[in-house]
């Protein structure tokens, strides 16, 4: 089929305004999945991603669509990552197509995310067609919608189409929109080969399988390849698309989206944002936008029992086979024995590499509270960047901390919560309009340190759940940081150690001590607690000795409901990581991150 | 060999606040039925091994008219041979004896009555939703004696939301004055679903009922044993105390972890490794036992680990504690060894200790006093 007839396109929507449903009925209209085969959300495949309701890889999938022009079109849908943590991905998938819908929830109106992502296809001169899903239900006000989608991104809105994916409405017509509104690709395939890599990841028969939009070119099982970054060769085994199922073809070429499996090993070699060229005959140039993605935010990862270290490390291997934006080097902590440094791309990337190496490996881990990347300038002048309170020395010249942009959308009523919240969380305003006449957007920067852990629940719970944020990173500025320490009967206890601003070491070592004599279950002998700067106490408690735990009565013969009570009390010690006498769970290590 | 047979009465002229048993409002009508249906059980029991121990618990087994009681005990005793130290016990209710009721029992083969006195001060009695008042209790250990029961045994509850020690160490002295030959002292628990949970979780209104302080609770305990142990009783397992030579030999069979069966609603029973239990349900049960099906509920197997965890944490609440020779013999596993991080951790956190008697070559692990009260944190490091 010729380029003329290709459309490429993605679909931009924040979480739960219907794009999984909106793809499904795509999918359905054009016969690449039939009703029966329907399970909800064919694209989201993982586990963790049905659950959660969000995407977490990339997807691409080939469709045929016979339009009214009496023509048949190619279409692929390229599936994209929705959350923050993932933009880099989000990108490079929109770099990939000349198209995109814009989906906005006909009721909830649109979100920070939104924006920020339908900024970025502005970017990549993407054809952006908006769509507001959800009319079929009570709430829904499109013509407050179209308004704000008008004043916020300042997109022209005049044919909108209004759109439910639950009843099928619109979708025609968002398919016709997209034949005729989205450009066919612009490359040649006389050019020489010229691919973009938007995923990968790991297959445990095929290796390597990779997600790429070709540019300009061909690739054929037996071309001899180039991946410009990472500067490996490859010779191809197979290459084809997904409808959605893998379907190997002879050929992909220019304007075509597919993926290729060439024997690669290790998706660190995979890189997204990559090109992959012919090795004899390669491109004057690569695609633009390549950049190594760093991880942000580092934790500690632990095994709960020791003896489970190899296994965990074995996890990590596999798990890095298949994610290569997570980092891991081995650490070791005096109160946590040994474990990895691991880095990620944000909170939510966090989360799901811990949730999958306990789901997926049978690990039972402890973490530590995440942090950002501090620059430390030594007092030599030489500079170095440390991921762990632990690795601040004791004496240096400045420190610097990471700061983001963060744009923030809520309804006006509840601004007044929101904006003290961005106070309180050393927050400086940037900008502050008004979109619509009940909706506000504001910008705020902020260490990363302060958003890390509890902004987004509470920028959640102080708007009933209305606001939306996104953030970009804007680099690092000096400030007044300090190390707290936390001791345990008077060890200091590494894992618990942060990095804090100066002016509010006191009331945050208060606050962690607090936090820590609510968490920490009584023992059976008193344990004293102490947040201290240096050498410098600055504050104390003390948990009582455990004075009495006993079943008084054990008789009539019920012994199984004695023994399933000491068995959930056992299994209670087990979830908790033992650091000198003392048994401290999970909740105490993320403590010093929830206090104010 | 002999076996023990416990033996349940679902039936109380009413319910205690603290109460989470398998029982139900008394009804003459269905009391016939039911104890029909427990005769027919307990026929079914093989009697080739006679009973060493016999239980009739409840509920309120007094509860019962005399007739149908004596006619229950008939039945047992027609159908078992009982060794001859045997120790049959019923429970009985100070609101629910009398002279005769007392006599036909004790005539009928019962040689021991453990009465649930719960208090002698009638503000707590009336709290608890007893029905009976302190002078009935009295004059219920007096019958008993009278009746010809050697063997009496007083149920007491501590740690009564408001109670004061001094309230506590009066009932305590009474109860002594009337030289029971065995006394169980519990500490008052709010198990779920009770009325008295239920009056615990309301936090507001003038009158808002608030647990009693720990500390109190432990000074109840600790006086209890000293107080006990001082008057000539042996304090032999958590919460029970006996004159030399009257341990109740039915429970000290559960903590022994030896066989025992069970018999009507809700009963639970431990039989060639086995654990099962009947139906709570009173018309499931009948309606079983009339259609000769079993009223098992559910049966669960016990793993060679699982054995050996509970051997440990019944055996410990005696506080003489485990003999370390006999247990590994039964079990194949010694203690020391599988156990020899827990028990190092528990010695040096005061809460157990290994003794070695002079002159035998026993060795015993046991709680220490400060480890009986502690001793869930004990028990749930062998499991």
């Amino acid at each position: 089929m010729s380029e003329a007839n290709i459309r490429n396109f993605s679909i931009i929507a924040h979480i739960d305004h219907g794009k999984s449903t909106i793809a499904d009925r795509i999918l359905e209209l054009t016969g690449a999945v039939s009703q029966r085969e329907m399970t909800k959300q064919v694209l989201d495949s993982m586990d963790l991603e049905q659950e959660r309701g969000i995407t977490i890889k990339a997807h691409a999938v080939r469709l045929n669509y016979k339009a009214t022009d009496g023509k048949s079109y190619i279409l692929n849908l390229l599936d994209t990552p929705g959350h923050v943590d993932f933009s880099y991905e989000v990108s490079r998938s929109l770099a990939s197509c000349e198209g995109a819908l814009l989906i906005v929830d006909a009721s909830q109106g649109v979100e920070a995310q939104t924006v920020a992502n339908t900024y970025l296809a502005v970017e990549h001169n993407l054809e952006i067609i908006p769509v507001i899903n959800k009319i079929d239900l009570p709430g829904a006000d499109p013509e407050r919608v179209q308004q704000q989608i008008e004043e916020s991104i300042g997109i022209e809105c005049s044919d909108i189409i209004l759109a439910s994916a639950k009843d099928g409405t619109g979708i025609t017509e968002v398919l016709e929109t997209i034949v005729k509104k989205v450009p066919s690709p612009a490359g040649s395939g006389k050019l020489p080969l010229k691919a973009l890599i938007f995923d990968s990841w790991y297959d445990n028969y095929q290796g390597v399988i990779i997600l790429v939009r070709l540019f300009d070119g061909k690739i054929k099982k037996g071309s001899k390849i180039l991946l410009m970054a990472a500067d490996k060769s490859y010779e191809v085994q197979e290459v084809g698309v997904f409808t959605p199922g893998k379907k190997s073809v002879a050929c992909l070429s220019a304007g075509e989206v597919g993926y290729i499996i060439a024997g690669i090993k290790n998706v660190a070699d995979t890189k997204v944002g990559d090109t992959i060229t012919d090795e004899k005959n390669p491109a004057s140039a690569p695609c633009p936008g390549y950049k190594e993605v760093k991880p942000m935010v580092f934790s500690g990862l632990y095994p709960t029992e020791t003896d489970q270290y190899e296994d965990f490390k074995d996890a990590l291997e596999k798990l890095r086979l298949n994610d290569s934006s997570f980092t891991f080097e081995p650490e070791s902590s005096t109160a946590l024995g040994f474990g990895f440094r691991c880095g990620f791309l944000g909170l939510l990337h966090m989360e799901i590499i811990k949730e999958r190496l306990e789901r997926e490996f049978q690990l039972s881990l402890i973490s530590t509270a995440p942090t950002a990347v501090y620059k430390v300038v030594e007092i030599d002048g030489k500079i170095m960047y440390i991921d762990s309170p632990a690795k601040l020395p004791e004496n240096f010249g400045s420190i610097e901390e990471p700061f983001v942009k963060t744009t923030i959308f809520v309804p006006s009523k509840y601004i007044g919560q929101i904006l003290d919240l961005c106070q309180e969380k050393r927050g400086v305003q940037k900008e502050f309009n008004y979109i619509g006449t009940d909706r506000v957007m504001v910008t705020y920067e902020f260490p990363v340190n302060e958003i890390l852990w509890d902004f987004y629940d509470k920028l959640k719970s102080s708007s009933s759940g209305y606001a939306s944020m996104d953030y970009e990173f804007l680099g690092y500025r000096e400030s007044k940081l300090i190390k707290l320490d936390l001791l345990i009967n008077k060890e200091p206890v590494d894992a618990l150690s942060m990095i804090v601003h100066k002016d509010r070491a006191y009331y945050r070592g208060r606050q962690v001590v607090e936090k820590l004599l609510e968490v920490i279950p009584r023992q059976l002998f008193e344990i004293i607690i102490q947040a201290a700067i240096g050498n410098k106490i600055i504050a104390r408690g003390t948990i009582k000795a455990l004075r009495k735990n006993v079943l008084a009565k054990c008789y009539g013969g019920d012994i199984s409901r004695k023994r399933k009570l000491l068995e959930k009390q056992k299994e209670g010690k087990r979830r908790m990581k033992q650091v000198g006498k003392v048994e401290i769970p999970q909740e105490a290590f993320f403590a010093v991150l929830k206090v104010k | 060999m002999s076996l023990s047979l416990y033996v349940h009465i679902p039936f109380c002229l009413k319910r205690c606040v603290y109460c989470d048993f398998v029982s139900g409002i008394y009804d003459s009508g269905k009391a016939v039925d039911y104890v029909t249906t427990l005769k027919k059980e307990i026929r079914g029991i093989t009697n080739a091994k006679p009973l060493s121990t016999l239980y009739i618990g409840g509920g309120t087994p007094t509860a019962l008219s005399t007739d149908i009681l004596s006619g229950l005990i008939d039945n047992i005793f027609n159908h078992f041979r009982f060794i001859d130290n045997y120790e049959a016990t019923i429970e009985a209710n100070p609101g629910t004896v009398d002279s005769d009721k007392l006599k036909i029992i004790r005539s009928a083969g019962i040689n021991r009555i453990s009465i649930g006195v719960q208090s002698f001060n009638d503000a707590e009695l009336s709290f608890l939703g007893r029905i009976h008042t302190r002078d009935e209790a009295e004059q219920a250990v007096y019958l008993s004696r009278e009746a010809g029961f050697k063997n009496v045994g007083i149920d007491l509850i501590y740690g009564l939301p408001g109670q004061s020690i001094e309230r506590w160490k009066k009932t305590l002295k009474e109860a002594l004055s009337l030289r029971p030959e065995h006394i169980s002292a519990y500490e008052l628990t709010a198990e779920k679903g009770t009325t008295l949970d239920k009056m615990l979780k309301i936090t507001s209104g003038a009158n808002n009922l608030k647990p009693l302080d720990e500390d109190k609770i432990i000074d109840m305990y600790n006086h209890t044993i000293d107080h006990l142990t001082s008057s000539g009783y042996i304090h032999y397992e958590i919460s029970n105390f006996a004159t030399p030579g009257h341990s109740c030999k039915h429970n000290l069979n559960y903590w022994d972890r030896k066989e025992y069966r069970g018999t009507g609603t809700g009963a639970h029973s431990f039989m060639e490794d086995k654990r099962f239990y009947n139906t709570a349900g009173l018309d499931h049960y009948i309606e079983a036992v009339s259609e000769n099906r079993s009223p098992v509920e559910e049966h669960e197997n016990i793993s060679a680990d699982r054995a050996f965890s509970e051997a440990i944490f019944l055996g410990l609440r005696k506080t003489g504690g485990i003999n370390i020779e006999s247990l590994s013999r039964r079990y194949n596993i010694n203690i020391l060894s599988r156990y020899n991080h827990e028990i190092e951790y528990l010695r040096e956190a005061g809460l157990i200790e290994i003794t070695c008697s002079g002159y035998s070559y026993e060795t015993n692990l046991k709680l220490t006093k400060k480890g009986l009260i502690l001793s869930n944190e004990v028990f749930a490091r062998f499991i």
